[in-house]
C-alpha cells in the first residue's frame, strides 16, 4: 500500500515545482449586487475567463481580482443567482455587475470528483441540486421527507408515520437484493452514516425469531434512519448524485446515488442572526375504519349471546372509534432554530443551535432533537486555508409498539382484532381485559399507557478540511486539498413492557425489559492535488486531479432481553430469563482515484473521464483493486431556440458498485451452543465466499438539458440504462455439503428509466410571480439473470412476506426484481404485481404577490402494489368496514378458505398534497419593531391530502424498514399524521 | 512545498498502518491446523449439540408417518395434510425436505474436526484417536438417522469436500449402511488405539457410563449391532445377523441390568441450552399419540394395560384437526420434563435386537426367551409360553410389537421396522380414501439436494 501511495506523490512532486513566469498583471476591482433589491452579493466567486485567476466578493459585495493585461471577461457566479459574463476592455478596471435570481438553480456549481467542481451548465451528468431554503421551508422529521418530490430518478418514501421518521431512499431503481441499499451520505467532506439500526421491539411484539440465524427477527422493528439526526436549518445546499458516471469517483458504495450536503458557512462582514420560532400540532391522516355491529350481526360472527349481550349499553350494541381513540390525540409540535454567523479577518464562522419537538399521535410517543454546530474557516493566507466543521446532537425518540405482532403487543396489530362493541378506554383508571374478542388479551391503548419504546442518540460529527493554494499563475493552478472527519454516535434503545399489561400477563415469563446499546464510528481522509491548465489565449482548460481516500467504519451492536419481570421493576437484573445478543462489524477501504476533465471550444464541450481503484477488508480478495471507471462528454449550444436560450446534449458512461456486507466472506463455526452446561462450536448455516467481490453496475446515460425563454423556463431529460452484474445473490446449496445458505456473486439486472425535471415562470411582473415546477421519474427494470444452483429460475427473498396467500416477493429471471407473487382462489401461484410505481411526477406552485407567497407541492405516484397485511388482518378477523357486505365477504373468504393473495396485494396509486404555505414578509418597519432587520411570518401544512384507493392508513410505508425490494409491506404500522405549522422568522 | 511534504508523510504513515485483514469478531472461525485442546473440546461437544439439533423433531416425525403420534397445531396444518394425506413437499425443510440439513451439517462438523485432528499437537495420539472414535461414531449415527428417513431413495456420503465443489455423489441404500457399518468399524478401531485415556473433553451426562474410549465402544458397537440388524432384514441375512450378535456381545448389552441403561441426548433449560421439545403438558399439547397405541395395548395378568402405555401414555381431553376430523384423546407422557433426556440407544432395545437377529439365524428359541423377557420385565405382561413353536413371522410380529411398546416415540422406530420388515401396508390409515394408504415410505430427497445436481 505504502509503494501505491508513495508512486503518486512522486508524481505530483514536479506539478508543485512548476513555477511559470507570471505574465504582467493589473487588479480589476467591483461590486456585485442582486438585480432586484441592489443588495451586496456575498461570497460570489469572480473568475477571469480563460484563466485560473478568481476570487470572492466580500461583504459589501465588493471584490477585487488580478488579470492580465488586455481585454478580459470576467464571469461572475453565487449559487441562487444566474451566472453572468461581463467584458472588461484594457482600459478599464473596475465592473460593477448585478445577478439575477436563479429560481431553477440553473447556477449551481456541481460536484464532478472528491475535491472537483463544475458549473452546472456545463455538467455532462444529471444532478440535482435542491437549497437549504428549499428543504427548511417546509418542516420535516429528517432532511430526506423534504426532499420527496423535488429530486426525480429517486423514491422517497417513508416507512411509518412514527415520530422522528423513518425514510427510504431509493435512487434509480432497486440495485441490489442483500446488498447496501441506501445512498451514501457525504456531509462536508465526512462519510455521514445513515444506518438504521433495529430498537429491539422485536422482543416483545415477537415479530421475528430473535433466534433466527438469517437475523431476520429484528427487522420489523421500525426503526429511525439516522439522517434524522441532521438540522435542515444548516444546510446549505444538497447535491444528489444519480447516476455511475457521476458517483463511479466513490467506488463500490455509489450505485444507490451520492447525496452530497453542504452545510452553511460564514461570511465575512458584520455579525448577522437568524431566529426561527415554529409551532404546531399533528393529527391523525388516514386509518382504517370501524366495522358497525347490531347485536344480529354480532351473534352471527361471535355466537356467543352471553359475552356479546354485556357489551349491550340500554340493550344497543355501541361502536367505539378504536383508531380516533389510540391515535386521535393532536400533540404539540415546535422548533426553534438560532444562528449566528459572521467574520473578519481571515476567520469566518457559522454557529447554530436549534430545538425540535415532534407529539405523536398516539398517546406517549414522540421525537426530540437538539443540535449544536459549528463551522469555522480560518484562512492563513491567501494561499493556505483551514475549515472546520462540527455538530453535535442528542435525538431521542418515544415509539411506543407498532408493525408486525405476534404476541400482542403491537398497538395498530392489536386493534384489528377487536370489535367496535369492546371498550378500551380506562374507567375508574382500570383498563378494560378485552379477553376474547382481542389478541392475546391485549388492550391497546393500556399498552400506550405503560409500555415503552425509547431511544436516545447522540452524535458527534467532524470534518476538517485544509487547502493550500500550491501554484497559481494565469496558465497554472494547483491546488492540495485535504479533508478528514469522524462520525461517532452512540443509540440506546429501552424496550419496556410491564407484566401488568394484559398480554404480558399471558406469557410464560411476563413483563419484558430490553436495554440494546449501539457503537457506531466511522473516519475517512482523502488527500487530493487538483491542477487546471489553461493554455495561452484561453481557448480551453484541462483539469487534472489525484487523489487518496481512506476510511474505516465499525459499528457494535448489543442487546439484553430480561423477562420475567419483578412487578414495578424495569432494570434488567429483574428479570428472571435473560438472553443476549452482541454483534460487531467493521470494514477499511482505501481508494486512489484520478479525474482528468477538459473544457473548451469557448466552454461549449467538456469531456471529462475518471478512474477510482479501490480495496476493501469486505471483499473476498482484500488485497485486490477494483476499478471504477467512467467517462463523460458534454455540449451546449447557447441561443439555438432564441435569445437567451441554451442546449446542452449531454451523455455518460460510468462504473460503480456495492461492496459485499460485512461477513459476507466469512464461514464460521457458530459458537455459543450448549448442552448440558458443555459450551461447543458447530458448523455455521452459512457459506460464505472467500472470493466474494463487489457488485458491478455500468450504466449509460444520456439527456437533454435546454434553458429557453431568456432563463424563465428550464427542461432537463435524462435516459438511464443501468446493468448490475456480479449481483449478490444467496443461494441455497445442497444441503448435504452441511450448509443451507452460501453468499455468491451470480445474477445480472437492469434498470432504466426516464428522469425529467422542468420549470417555468409563466408569470413575472413585478409584483406578481408564478413560478411552476415539476419532476416526473419512470423506472423499469428485470432480472436478467440468476446463476443458481440447477438453474433456478428464482429464489424468495429475505423478508418476502407471510406466504403466497397474502402475497410474497419472489425474484425471478424475467421479471421485476420487485414482484410479489401469490396464489389466486384456484391455488394458482400469478404474479401480482411489483412495488416499483409506472411513474411519480410532482408539481410544485410558487405564487408570490408582494410581499405575500404562497405554495403547493404534489405529489403522484401511479401504479405499484404493496402487500396491505393491515387489510388482510382486518380481514381475517372479519372487521373490516365493510365486514358483511359481499365485497367484505369476499375477502374473509379469501383470507379464511380460498387463500387468494389478491384482494390483499393493493394498488398503491395516490395524490398527495405533500405542503402547502402562505407567507408574509413583514415590513422591514414592523421588523425593526422588535430590532429586527427582516421578518417573515408563514402557515405550513404537511401531508395535508391523501387521496388513494388504498385501504387503511398511507401506500407508502414499510414493515421492513429500508429495503432494496421487499419494501412496501403493510402490516399495522404507525399511523400517518397531517401537520400544521405556524412560523415566525426574524433576521438580525 | 512545506505543507506537500507534511501531507506526503500523512498519507504515508495512514496508509501504512491500515490492516485489510479484520476477522470475524462475531463468530469462532472454522476449525484449523493444530487445533488446541479448547478447541478441540468445543468442537467435539459441538458434535454431541449438531447430532442433537435435529433428534426430537426426528422422532415426531417419523412418529406421525408410523402413526405413533399426530400433531394438531392450529398454526400449521401440514402436520396433518403433508404427512399424512401427502404430497410430501421436498422443498419444504421442516416437513417433507427435512432431517437432511441438520444430520448433515453435524457430519461436516466432524469432518472439519476429523480433517485437523491428525494436527492436534497439544493431544497425545492416543487423544487423538479417542476424537477420531467418538467423532466417526456420531457421524454413523448421523448417517443412520439419514438413511433411515430416505430408505427407498439413495444419499450422498463422500461430503468431505468444499462447498464449491461438485456436490458428492449419490450411492444405494445398501452400500450406505454398509459405509456407516464401515464407518463405525474404524471408529472402534480408534477408540481400541486410545486404549485407556480419557476422551480430551466431557461428554455430559448423556453419556455416563460411557464416556472413556474404553466404555463408549459398547455404545460404538450396540449402534453396529442396530446397523446390522437392519441390513439383516433388509436382505443380507445371515451374515448380517451374525455380525449384530457379535456386536451385540461387545456392546453394553445386560438382561439383569436396567432396561434404562444406555446412551442418550441431554436436553436441558439452562442458557444456550435445548429444551426437550417432546415434552408437553399432556393437558395443552398439541402432541397426541396415536389411539392405535391404546387399541392394541395387551392387557396384563392382573388387569390393566401394559405398563409401557400406561406408563407413556395418558388420556386427556379430546382434540381433533383436519378434514375430515382426526381425532386423539391420548398424550404422551413419555418425557417428564424439559430436561428429560431422550434415549439414542438403550438396553432394552439391544435385547430385542438379539432376539430378531437370533430369529433371523433360526435360533426362535433364543429369540423367545428375549422377548418374553421384555413382555415380563417392562411391560407387566405375560409370558407367551409357546412362542418358539410359531412361525417365523409370527415371532418377528411379537418382535416388532414389543419394539412398538418399547420403544414408543423415541426413536421412530415403528415407522422404520415395519418398513424395513415389508409390512409399511399393515401400519393403520386414519381416513381411508383421504390419507395416502400405505403410509409414506420414505421422505423425498430435498429440493435443493436435487437441483445443486442438474447440469
Amino acid at each position: 500500500m505504502v509503494k501505491h501511495i508513495s508512486l503518486i506523490m512522486l508524481a505530483l512532486v514536479p506539478l508543485v515545482a512548476v513555477a511559470e513566469l507570471r505574465a504582467q498583471q493589473r487588479q480589476i476591482s467591483g461590486r456585485v449586487t442582486t438585480a432586484v433589491t441592489g443588495e451586496p452579493v456575498v461570497g460570489a466567486n469572480v473568475a477571469v475567463v480563460g484563466t485560473a485567476f478568481a476570487a470572492l466578493t466580500q461583504d459589501d459585495g465588493r471584490f477585487t481580482i488580478a488579470a492580465p493585461a488586455g481585454d478580459v471577461r470576467l464571469v461572475f457566479r453565487r449559487i441562487g443567482y444566474k451566472r453572468r459574463e461581463v467584458a472588461v476592455p484594457a482600459s478599464q478596471n473596475t465592473a460593477d455587475v448585478t445577478l439575477e435570481q436563479d429560481v431553477f438553480n440553473l447556477e449551481a456549481v456541481v460536484v464532478t470528483g472528491q475535491q472537483t467542481a463544475i458549473e452546472r451548465r456545463n455538467a455532462a451528468i444529471a444532478t440535482t441540486v435542491v437549497t437549504g431554503a428549499e428543504i427548511t421551508g417546509v418542516p420535516a422529521p429528517a432532511v430526506d421527507r423534504a426532499l420527496q418530490a423535488r429530486v426525480p430518478g429517486a423514491y422517497i418514501q417513508q416507512n411509518s408515520g412514527a415520530p422522528g421518521g423513518g425514510t427510504q431512499i431509493q435512487i434509480r431503481g432497486s440495485n441490489t437484493v442483500i446488498g447496501a441499499a441506501d445512498p451514501l451520505f457525504v456531509m462536508d467532506g465526512v462519510l455521514y452514516s445513515n444506518a438504521s439500526i433495529s430498537t429491539g421491539l422485536f422482543s416483545v411484539t415477537a415479530s421475528g425469531n430473535p433466534q433466527s440465524t438469517r437475523n431476520d427477527g429484528e427487522k420489523q422493528d421500525d426503526p429511525v434512519n439516522r439522517l434524522t439526526d441532521v438540522n435542515p436549518n444548516d444546510i446549505e445546499s444538497i447535491e444528489i448524485l444519480r447516476g455511475a458516471a457521476a458517483s463511479s469517483i466513490y467506488g463500490s458504495k455509489g450505485v444507490n446515488g451520492v447525496v452530497i450536503i453542504t452545510t452553511k458557512r460564514g461570511k465575512a462582514g458584520k455579525p448577522r442572526a437568524e431566529i426561527t420560532q415554529r409551532i404546531g400540532f399533528s393529527e391523525l391522516l388516514r386509518g382504517p375504519g370501524t366495522r358497525v355491529f347490531d347485536t344480529a350481526t354480532a351473534f352471527a360472527q361471535f355466537g356467543d349471546t352471553a359475552l356479546v349481550r354485556s357489551y349491550e349499553v340500554n340493550g344497543v350494541l355501541p361502536t367505539y372509534d378504536h383508531l380516533r381513540e389510540l391515535a386521535g390525540n393532536k400533540p404539540v409540535a415546535y422548533e426553534t432554530q438560532l444562528d449566528v454567523s459572521g467574520g473578519a479577518g481571515g476567520t469566518q464562522y457559522f454557529l447554530s443551535g436549534n430545538e425540535k419537538g415532534d407529539g405523536g399521535i398516539i398517546e406517549n410517543s414522540g421525537a426530540q432533537r437538539q443540535t449544536l454546530r459549528a463551522n469555522v474557516d480560518q484562512a492563513f493566507s491567501d494561499r493556505f486555508s483551514v475549515s472546520l466543521n462540527t455538530a453535535f446532537n442528542r435525538t431521542t425518540t418515544q415509539r411506543g409498539f407498532t408493525n408486525n405482532d405476534n404476541a400482542g403487543a403491537s398497538v395498530t396489530y392489536a386493534i384489528a382484532y377487536i370489535p367496535g362493541f369492546v371498550p378500551l378506554r380506562p374507567s375508574g383508571g382500570v383498563y378494560p381485559d378485552p379477553g376474547g374478542l382481542s389478541y392475546f388479551g391485549a388492550n391497546p391503548l393500556q399498552t400506550t399507557a405503560l409500555g415503552h419504546n425509547d431511544e436516545t442518540t447522540r452524535r458527534f460529527t467532524g470534518g476538517l478540511t485544509a487547502s493550500f493554494q500550491a501554484v497559481q499563475t494565469a496558465r497554472h493552478n494547483l491546488k492540495l486539498v485535504g479533508a478528514g472527519g469522524i462520525d461517532f454516535f452512540n443509540q440506546k434503545n429501552e424496550i419496556f413492557a410491564p407484566p401488568e399489561l394484559f398480554f404480558e400477563a399471558r406469557q410464560t415469563n411476563p413483563g419484558a425489559s430490553t436495554l440494546g446499546n449501539v457503537d457506531s464510528r466511522s473516519a475517512n481522509w482523502n488527500a487530493n492535488a487538483i491542477h487546471t491548465y489553461t493554455p495561452a489565449g484561453g481557448a480551453w482548460r484541462a483539469t487534472t486531479a489525484v487523489g487518496v481516500q481512506w476510511e474505516d467504519r465499525a459499528l457494535g451492536r448489543s442487546r439484553v432481553i430480561a423477562r420475567g419481570l419483578l412487578p414495578g421493576q424495569k432494570n434488567i437484573n429483574q428479570g428472571s430469563v435473560l438472553q443476549g445478543f452482541e454483534e460487531n462489524t467493521h470494514e477499511r477501504t482505501i481508494a486512489l482515484y484520478g479525474h482528468e476533465e477538459w473544457l473548451g471550444a469557448g466552454e461549449r464541450l467538456l469531456l471529462s473521464a475518471s478512474v477510482r481503484a479501490e480495496r476493501s477488508s469486505a471483499n473476498g480478495d482484500q488485497g485486490k483493486f477494483y476499478a471504477f471507471p467512467s467517462a463523460t462528454a458534454s455540449y451546449r449550444v447557447p441561443g439555438l431556440l432564441g435569445a437567451g436560450s441554451e442546449v446542452k446534449l449531454r451523455g455518460a458512461y460510468g462504473e460503480t458498485g456495492n461492496q459485499p456486507l460485512f461477513g459476507q466472506k466469512f464461514t464460521s463455526l457458530q459458537g455459543g451452543v450448549v448442552i448440558g452446561g458443555n459450551v461447543g462450536t458447530v458448523v455455521g448455516t452459512t457459506a460464505g465466499d472467500p472470493v466474494i467481490k463487489p457488485e458491478r453496475t455500468r450504466e449509460i446515460e444520456g439527456g437533454v438539458d435546454a434553458t429557453l425563454l431568456d432563463g424563465r423556463a428550464t427542461l432537463e431529460v435524462t435516459l438511464f440504462q443501468r446493468r448490475t452484474s456480479d449481483l449478490l445473490v444467496p443461494v441455497s446449496p445442497a444441503q448435504s455439503t452441511g450448509f443451507s445458505l452460501q453468499f455468491i456473486n451470480g445474477g445480472k439486472i437492469k434498470n432504466e428509466g426516464i428522469e425529467v425535471a422542468a420549470g417555468i415562470t409563466p408569470i413575472r411582473r413585478e409584483h406578481f410571480n408564478w413560478l411552476f415546477r415539476t419532476t416526473f421519474t419512470s423506472i423499469r427494470n428485470r432480472v436478467l439473470e440468476l446463476n443458481l444452483p440447477g438453474g433456478a429460475q428464482g429464489f424468495r427473498p429475505a423478508n418476502a412476506g407471510y406466504g403466497l396467500a397474502f402475497g410474497e416477493f419472489f425474484v425471478q429471471v424475467g421479471r421485476p426484481i420487485t414482484q410479489i407473487i401469490g396464489t389466486d382462489d384456484l391455488g394458482n401461484v400469478i404474479a401480482l404485481g411489483q412495488v416499483n410505481p409506472k411513474f411519480r411526477w410532482s408539481f410544485l406552485n410558487e405564487f408570490t404577490y408582494h410581499r405575500a407567497a404562497l405554495s403547493f407541492l404534489w405529489d403522484w405516484q401511479n401504479g405499484g402494489v404493496a402487500q396491505n397485511q393491515t387489510l388482510s388482518l382486518y380481514d381475517c378477523n372479519n372487521l373490516a368496514p365493510d365486514g358483511g357486505t359481499p365485497a367484505g365477504q369476499a375477502r374473509v373468504d379469501a383470507c379464511l378458505s380460498t387463500g387468494d393473495a389478491r384482494p390483499f396485494v393493493q394498488s398503491t396509486s395516490f395524490l398527495k398534497l405533500r405542503n402547502a404555505s402562505v407567507s408574509l414578509d413583514l415590513p422591514e418597519r414592523w421588523a425593526a419593531w422588535f430590532g429586527a432587520k427582516s421578518a417573515r411570518v408563514s402557515v405550513t401544512g404537511v401531508n395535508l391530502i391523501l387521496i388513494t384507493d388504498y385501504f387503511g392508513y398511507d401506500p407508502e410505508v414499510s414493515n421492513y424498514g429500508a429495503q432494496s425490494i421487499t419494501r412496501n409491506i403493510d402490516l399495522g404500522p404507525y399511523p400517518p399524521a397531517r401537520q400544521f405549522f405556524f412560523t415566525i422568522q426574524a433576521g438580525f | 512545498m512545506k505543507a506537500t511534504n507534511l501531507l506526503l508523510i500523512l498519507v504515508v504513515g495512514l496508509a501504512g498502518a491500515c490492516d485489510f485483514n479484520i476477522v470475524n469478531p462475531n463468530t469462532p472461525a472454522s476449525i484449523g491446523t493444530d487445533p488446541s485442546r479448547a478447541e478441540v473440546a468445543a468442537a467435539a461437544t459441538g458434535l454431541l449439540i449438531g447430532s442433537r439439533a435435529d433428534y426430537a423433531d426426528w422422532i415426531l416425525d417419523a412418529g406421525i408417518l408410523g402413526r405413533e403420534a399426530y400433531r394438531f397445531d392450529p398454526a400449521d396444518p401440514r402436520f396433518v395434510t403433508e404427512f399424512l394425506q401427502g404430497p410430501l413437499d421436498p422443498g419444504s425443510g421442516a416437513f417433507g425436505g427435512d432431517h437432511w440439513a441438520e444430520e448433515y451439517a453435524d457430519i461436516r462438523s466432524a469432518n472439519q474436526l476429523l480433517n485437523v485432528i491428525g494436527t492436534a499437537s497439544k493431544l497425545t495420539a492416543q487423544e487423538q484417536d479417542a476424537v477420531r472414535g467418538f467423532a466417526q461414531t456420531i457421524q454413523a449415527f448421523d448417517f443412520l438417522i439419514v438413511l433411515d428417513g430416505h430408505t427407498e431413495d439413495s444419499i450422498p456420503l463422500d461430503v468431505n469436500r468444499a462447498v464449491t465443489d461438485p456436490p458428492a455423489p449419490f450411492v444405494t441404500n445398501d452400500s450406505a449402511y454398509k459405509y456407516v457399518s464401515a464407518l463405525l468399524d474404524t471408529a472402534q478401531n480408534h477408540l481400541n488405539l486410545a486404549g485407556a485415556t480419557a476422551f480430551p473433553f466431557d461428554l455430559g451426562s448423556g453419556f455416563t457410563g460411557f464416556n472413556s474410549p474404553a466404555t463408549f465402544i459398547k455404545f460404538n458397537q450396540a449402534l453396529k449391532a442396530r446397523v446390522e440388524v437392519y441390513r439383516g432384514s433388509r436382505g443380507c441375512g445371515a451374515p448380517c445377523y451374525t455380525a449384530a450378535l457379535a456386536a451385540l456381545g461387545a456392546s453394553f448389552i445386560d438382561s439383569t441390568a436396567s432396561f434404562d441403561l444406555g446412551v442418550y441426548h441431554a436436553y436441558g433449560t439452562g442458557p444456550g441450552d435445548l429444551a426437550n421439545p417432546l415434552f408437553q403438558d399432556p393437558a395443552s399439547a398439541i402432541q397426541f399419540a396415536h389411539p392405535s397405541i391404546r387399541d392394541s395395548a395387551e392387557t396384563k395378568p392382573g388387569g390393566g394395560l401394559d405398563n409401557r402405555y400406561t406408563s407413556k401414555v395418558v388420556t386427556r381431553a379430546p382434540a381433533s384437526a383436519g378434514t375430515p376430523a382426526l381425532t386423539s384423546n391420548l398424550a404422551f407422557i413419555r418425557y417428564s420434563g424439559p430436561s428429560a433426556s431422550i434415549p439414542i440407544i438403550r438396553n432394552e432395545e439391544l435385547i430385542l435386537l438379539r432376539a430378531e437377529a437370533n430369529l433371523g439365524l433360526s435360533n426362535p428359541v433364543a429369540a423367545a426367551t428375549d422377548i418374553n423377557e421384555v413382555r415380563v420385565k417392562s411391560g407387566g405382561l405375560a409370558a407367551i409360553g409357546s412362542l418358539a413353536a410359531q412361525s417365523t413371522p409370527s415371532i418377528l410380529g411379537q418382535i416388532l410389537k414389543q419394539r412398538y411398546y418399547s420403544l414408543l416415540y423415541e426413536g421412530g422406530h415403528r415407522w422404520i421396522d415395519m418398513r424395513r420388515t415389508g409390512r409399511i401396508n399393515q401400519i393403520p390409515i386414519d381416513r381411508p380414501g383421504t390419507d395416502r394408504a400405505p403410509a409414506f415410505p420414505t421422505l423425498p430427497i430435498p429440493t435443493d439436494e436435487v437441483l445443486a445436481r442438474q447440469p
